[in-house]
């Protein structure tokens, strides 16, 4: 029986609504989803809850078909999530260039002992095994310094009949698992603090004390050594 | 470090424009057919308008930022804050509160690398004015006084920038005493910043970000602006460099002789270091 232990919490100063990062899960069907909505674009938090959401729905994206899938219906449930006409002229001048997030999707077949992870940006998967970890993508600490990937909403009012292409990618990886391994899911400011200095320590300190992890995000957000940025990871254990 | 305070709605930041409202803004200002005066209302306003978009998200508008404008020269001898309701305002009051909004068309990415023209509405918060005299010391000690209060009641704010556009030389005296009390206005997170553009309606060569007297022309005035700019900090020079200029160490907050290019990109770079700032 897959279980899931999840945490999201908003950056500090913030309120838990103003939290734009978002995750959406069904263990039963083995999928698993973070979005990390860039917050110097209009509605982006929307826009995070419709990729994870749709891809929940959809049973995970397993070719770049189902990419593309994921962010058409994507589209259409953002665009429907706001009140246009209702928005104040500053508001409606920032959302014509529309929403943008990260994304990262997993679906853990169990039957097969497969998963097939796809990503676009700087959210990360960690595969533990017995003989250490894999993250996907494959990041460095000093990566995360740069503009990441993101997937883009469309043109948002008064542009939202104009034609938004869909030029990004994602990436899409299928790889084996076995009993007793896990996955971590985490947006970036905690991907980065997972793979500075000594990582295995790290996601073993995470498993060990998740229940109270939040708590443990406080203090290393006081250290300065977790950026101040919404932080969403979902553990994993099928 | 300083320069690095986070900027949030428990820890806002000041930025206070100081705009020379002297007849001789009516001059047009090479690069572009309209007035000093014309322009430089309109870069303030575009910049008023940038920070609400910053700080603008799906459940409203967030405070991180506090705006003044003070003109001097409207009337003789005067200065005073020119924009609508109390002298400080939250960038919130500004949004729910423009003279009036103008339709614009600009100009956004279409997704493939392109760019597709777009309707807007640009805020208007003031107009522009080209009247009298050049009170610019009047007008040092209405942003000191801004400055003092806002930074005795928030000690770990982003230190306030205040940016001084103006053509022409103080008539009301020498503004070096009140310039270098403003600079000395510190935070624990560093001295109050003062950015100077001097614009011109001569198509002179300008000097931007100049780190030393020499290749300042002989010009009393020019000299007095330099030495009343703060140093450029560290992150600052970063942002001119992206922007290919050549900035050596010792580079004061100064444009001398700015056109309407250096108009817009020295107030870009001085209200970036803060929206940067932003949590």
């Amino acid at each position: 029986m897959t279980s899931v232990r999840y945490l999201s919490v908003p950056k500090v100063g913030n309120r838990p609504n103003e939290n734009e990062d978002s995750f959406a899960f069904s263990e039963d069907r083995g999928i698993f989803a973070v979005s990390d909505g860039a917050s110097d674009s209009s509605f982006a938090g929307q826009w995070a809850r419709a990729l994870t959401a749709t891809f929940s729905e959809i049973g995970g994206v397993h070719e770049s078909g189902d990419f593309m899938t994921l962010v058409k219906r994507s589209r259409e449930i953002w665009k429907k999530s706001v009140e246009w006409g209702a928005l104040p002229w500053f508001v409606k001048n920032k959302v014509t260039g529309g929403a943008y997030a990260t994304f990262l999707g997993v679906h853990v077949n169990t039957s097969l002992y497969e998963f097939t992870v796809t990503f676009v940006g700087d959210s990360c998967l960690f595969h533990l095994d017995e003989s250490g970890y894999t993250v996907y993508p494959n990041m460095k600490p000093e990566d995360f310094k740069f503009n990441p990937k993101l997937i883009w909403s469309g043109y948002g009012y008064p542009s939202l009949e104009k034609v938004s292409p869909i030029k990004i990618e994602a990436s899409i990886s299928r790889r084996k698992w076995k009993n007793g391994d896990s996955f971590i899911l985490a947006t970036d400011a905690m991907s980065k603090w997972l793979l500075e200095d000594d990582p295995m320590e790290k996601m073993a300190s995470l498993i060990e004390g998740f229940d109270t992890f939040g708590e443990k995000v406080d203090q290393l957000r006081k250290e300065k050594t977790m950026r101040n940025d919404d932080v969403t990871v979902m553990l994993v254990n099928p | 470090m300083s320069y690095e305070a986070e900027i949030s709605r428990t820890n806002p930041s000041l930025v206070v424009f100081m705009i020379d409202q002297s007849r001789s803004m009516s001059h047009k200002i090479p690069g572009s057919d309209n007035s000093k005066a014309r322009e430089a209302a309109d870069a303030i306003n575009r910049q008023i308008g940038e920070f609400i978009g910053r700080c603008t998200k799906a459940d409203g508008i967030r405070d991180y930022f506090y705006i003044s404008v003070i003109g001097y020269g409207f009337r003789a001898g005067t200065a005073q804050a020119i924009l609508r309701g109390e002298p400080v305002q939250p960038i919130s009051a500004l949004a729910n509160n423009p003279l009036r909004t103008e339709k614009r068309v600009t100009k956004v990415s279409d997704g493939e690398g392109g760019l597709i023209d777009v309707d807007y509405e640009l805020g208007i918060w003031f107009d522009p004015v080209a009247a009298s005299d050049t009170p610019m010391v009047h007008a040092l000690k209405f942003a000191r006084d801004l400055v003092k209060d806002w930074v005795e009641k928030r000690p770990d704010t982003y230190p306030p920038i205040v940016i001084n556009i103006s053509d022409g030389q103080a008539t009301d005296g020498d503004p070096t005493d009140l310039a270098k009390e403003i600079m000395n206005i510190a935070s624990t997170d560093g001295n109050t910043l003062l950015w100077n553009c001097h614009v011109s309606s001569s198509p002179g060569t300008p000097i931007t970000f100049p780190s030393s007297e020499e290749g300042l022309p002989e010009d009393k005035y020019a000299r007095i602006l330099f030495d009343i700019s703060s140093p450029l900090p560290e992150q600052y020079m970063g942002y001119a460099r992206e922007m290919s200029y050549n900035i050596s160490e010792g580079a004061r907050s100064y444009v001398y002789n700015a056109q309407l290019e250096q108009l817009i990109q020295f107030i870009d770079i001085g209200t970036r270091g803060p929206s940067g700032q932003m949590q």
